[in-house]
């Protein structure tokens, strides 16, 4: 008798699974998209930029009439804010019905993430325009940690600088021809306030070109002598700051903010990390056409920002969805669109019509373990936080 | 029996005002104190330790931000009060007091942050007042002057002197209904002194007194706030109040203890400086003395009139600074030295007006929601403590000014999921209006708790001996006398 029950469970549970391998990825993905419909995707992404709010909004619009998913872009300064709602979340034991269905993150708020287990996946792999991505991008780790389809690339980013030819003729195109520049032009060079993002990664980049062993910077600060390594860096900041803009005891406190301030004159040199910002800007109307965007001859400090799904969201199929649609050559072609919001597409270069001033054009420089993060944030802050 | 009846009525009534108005904080601080030691088991951290305190105080530039945020709050203070006795003094009754009355309202509206930046495009290096200079003084690019974000928080403090004054006037004029001050200035006058020093000496002390609860409200707002600070204030270092902020925001999640801390430190930087208010007053106390009673008649203080100059000022700033907001707002771009924009376009208000359209709808809604709730709360409280003739001590229901608002609202979810399960989450606009209910009601209960304690109870007693029922006694004779426009600042704050 009980052989025979175990026969009939065994062939039930064959027919499951058969069934579960005939469907191929295709199928499964249709299945998937079916599920999605009528689901509402919560998206936790940066609002300081009205271009990327009015993309987004569009990017709903399209997504909802072909997908039918509602897509609502969650505005935030910072996705912080959105890590320390999931936290709260899985403090309070909210492991479902999460408010977060879709994060854009990259580097150290990734990590953090990832440690935590507070995210759904892998899932990159399995979006079918995943096929579609530029592998020669850095697109497998993210400031040294490996992505392991636990979130999916979404654009590039590329530190440059942006001089007006009409002010600076021949830009600075090392740290030490800027410190040369900053010396004849005092009070006007800058960089924005660390611990803000471009000001951090504006030291990294200043280190990866002052530093003596390229390689310690690739480690975690606990494994290498941080002092040590740093101290090119901080011998050279204590020069610029000597003569920069309020001598150092004032910082810009955005790019957006140095923008403002090179277009006002009250700098000479602004801080992005996109290389298609400037050409954008000019477009725009917001800066004077004689504004380009320029790299060290060193190399660029390069990133991909990645798109992920919180643990607990609750659309973690329309989530998918709103991926790989952002993911599409469409989508990208028009995030790539310099008069919409130029960002830098991460698919290949010969399924899309972009210019290439709208690409990660300069040579890039891998960043460092995200560790440098934040031990530049404290180290810098330890130095020059007060006066 | 009907009366007793109304009573335990309103008992209940204040018992849930308590519960939704004040209970909420001290858990808001307990949740504060257990991450401060260490322990924060959602992050990982499960022991009890003092790392977070020395993390804390060997952070770069802690001292220097503590001291930021004491002297900002009580300079500005300091500044707000005095100006405000002196406009009173010099005002009240006058022809001009209809122009102060008219200012404070809108002044009070206006919200902060929007202010702020105002100023920032108004003072800072490549701002308009530079701009007007350019011409005459031929430069070509903007002068290197360290003007907004100056490491002495003097912009930061002239923001909060902006706001301040109009909310203290307002409190003032709520007092001064009730002080009857012709009455005493005529019997001052009577005796020799003219109006202005019969004011100081007579109306002053009174009310003062009487002010001192929001006084201490600008103080500490001046102490704990963030996003003004953010964009006008010191930055190497910040106030502590902004450093907060950004602990709070750091990735790293450790930074949540530190945060934590962090505000219960800001907690005991705000007591600090109301004890240091409170014992500066008793000190003070026989110098005042001194002057107040030196009988000397006919005597006008310079500083008199340099106070009195300054509500123009601060007037015109507000104005300036709202108007080169509302000019960006139509700005293609406005380069410096341009006095007005080079490029003047609709396309912000075309194109976020509709967007806008909806958060604005649910913003008044929320306004309205939290203030009328935080008026009927105000009123059941105080009423019942009117009516068993004995008052709390004022600090409690104000509690909540003394707690940085950040701090409260990293608890407060937490608090409210585990009381009333996940399903809460999906009625944001009642967990919202929860958060500025908070927030607005010890704004509103001060602007009452004055009328009321100066009302004049025979009225409601007459009333009651005239056979009218305690509700009826209520509406129809203490409603009216109580002064509605003191309802102002519920929705002012809560915008």
């Amino acid at each position: 008798m009980q052989k025979i029950v175990q026969k009939i469970v065994a062939a039930i549970l064959s027919l499951f699974l058969n069934t579960a391998w005939a469907c191929d990825a295709d199928c499964q993905w249709f299945k998937l998209e079916k599920k999605a419909r009528s689901q509402t995707v919560y998206f936790y992404a940066w609002g300081g930029h009205p271009q990327v709010n009015d993309y987004l909004s569009w990017a709903s619009q399209e997504i909802e009439q072909q997908f039918g998913v509602t897509l609502v872009h969650v505005k935030v300064a910072d996705i912080s804010e959105a890590i320390a709602i999931i936290l709260s979340e899985k403090a309070a034991g909210r492991n479902h019905h999460g408010r977060a269905d879709l994060l854009w993150v990259n580097g150290e708020n990734f990590a953090a993430l990832k440690r935590a287990d507070l995210l759904f996946g892998p899932f990159a792999h399995q979006l079918p325009n995943d096929q579609l991505v530029d592998k020669k991008l850095p697109v497998n780790v993210d400031f040294a940690t490996p992505v392991e389809g636990l979130e999916a690339p979404w654009g590039v980013g590329q530190l440059v600088m942006m001089f007006d030819q009409a002010i600076t003729p021949k830009p600075p195109a090392s740290a030490n021809e800027l410190l040369e520049y900053a010396r004849t032009h005092p009070g006007r060079i800058s960089y924005p306030q660390p611990p803000q993002f471009h000001g951090i990664t504006f030291l990294k980049q200043l280190l990866t070109e002052l530093v003596v062993d390229a390689e310690a910077l690739k480690q975690p600060i606990s494994d290498i002598n941080f002092d040590e390594v740093t101290q090119p860096l901080w011998d050279y900041l204590d020069q610029l700051h000597k003569v920069s803009w309020y001598k150092g005891r004032r910082f810009p406190q955005s790019d957006r903010h140095m923008m403002q301030l090179l277009d006002d004159k009250e700098l000479h040199m602004a801080i992005s990390f996109n290389p298609a910002e400037a050409m954008a800007a000019v477009n725009r109307g917001d800066l004077a056409d004689t504004v380009s965007s320029y790299g060290f001859n060193h190399g660029s400090l390069t990133n991909i920002h990645f798109l992920a799904i919180p643990y607990n969201s609750s659309a973690k199929e329309g989530a998918q969805v709103v991926a790989n649609f952002l993911l599409s050559p469409k989508a990208q072609e028009r995030k790539a669109d310099l008069t919409i919001w130029g960002d830098p597409p991460v698919l290949r270069q010969d399924l899309m019509n972009v210019p290439k001033e709208a690409t990660a054009r300069f040579q890039s420089i891998s960043e460092p373990h995200y560790s440098w993060h934040g031990a530049l944030a404290k180290a810098w802050l330890t130095r020059y936080g007060y006066q | 029996m009907m009366r007793s009846g109304l009573n335990l009525g309103l008992g209940l009534a204040t018992l849930v005002v308590v519960l939704l108005c004040i209970a909420p904080l001290f858990i808001g601080v307990a949740g504060l104190v257990l991450p401060a030691w260490g322990y924060y088991p959602a992050l990982g951290f499960e022991t009890f330790s003092w790392s977070t305190w020395q993390q804390l105080l060997a952070w770069p530039g802690l001292s220097r931000a503590v001291w930021l945020s004491l002297f900002s709050g009580l300079a500005s203070t300091l500044l707000v009060m005095i100006i405000t006795l002196t406009l009173l003094s010099l005002l009240w009754g006058n022809r001009l007091w209809r122009w102060v009355s008219l200012y404070i309202a809108p002044a009070l509206a206006l919200p902060h942050v929007a202010f702020a930046i105002g100023l920032g495009f108004l003072f800072s290096p490549s701002g308009w007042l530079v701009r007007i200079l350019t011409p005459f003084m031929g430069w070509t690019e903007p002068p290197l002057w360290l003007t907004v974000n100056d490491p002495w928080a003097l912009s930061l403090i002239l923001m909060l002197l902006i706001k301040g004054v109009p909310f203290l006037l307002l409190m003032s004029v709520g007092v001064l209904q009730q002080l009857q001050p012709e009455r005493q200035l005529l019997m001052a006058q009577s005796l020799g002194y003219d109006r202005v020093q019969a004011w100081w000496k007579v109306l002053v002390p009174q009310l003062y007194s009487k002010l001192k609860l929001p006084l201490f409200a600008v103080l500490v707002y001046g102490i704990t706030v963030v996003d003004a600070a953010l964009i006008i204030g010191p930055q190497l270092p910040a106030p502590l109040a902004v450093l907060i902020l950004r602990w709070f925001q750091n990735p790293d999640l450790g930074f949540q203890l530190l945060a934590s801390g962090g505000a219960l430190l800001l907690l005991l930087t705000t007591l600090f400086a109301l004890l240091l208010w409170q014992c500066t007053e008793k000190a003070l106390i026989p110098v005042a003395h001194n002057i107040w009673l030196n009988g000397r008649k006919r005597v006008r203080h310079p500083l008199l009139l340099l106070a009195f100059c300054v509500l123009p000022i601060l007037a015109i700033l507000s104005i300036t600074a709202n108007s080169v907001l509302l000019i960006w707002s139509f700005a293609g771009r406005w380069r410096f030295p341009d006095l007005l924009p080079s490029v003047i376009t609709m396309e912000y208000w075309l194109h976020h007006g509709p967007l806008l359209l909806q958060p604005l709808w649910q913003t008044l809604q929320l306004a309205i929601v939290s203030s009328l709730v935080a008026v009927l709360g105000s009123l059941v409280m105080l009423e019942y403590q009117h009516q068993r003739n004995r008052y709390w001590p004022i600090l409690l229901p104000c509690l909540a000014l003394l707690i940085p608002q950040m701090t409260l609202f990293t608890g407060l979810p937490m608090l409210s999921q585990s009381l009333l399960g996940g399903s809460i989450f999906h009625q944001p606009f009642i967990m919202v209006s929860f958060g500025h209910l908070l927030m607005v009601f010890p704004y509103v209960y001060l602007g009452l708790h004055g009328a009321f304690q100066a009302f004049d109870r025979r009225y409601q007693t007459v009333a009651l001996t005239l056979g009218a029922s305690q509700t009826n006694a209520f509406l129809s004779v203490k409603w009216p006398l109580l002064n509605p426009p003191l309802f102002l600042p519920g929705p002012s704050v809560s915008l």
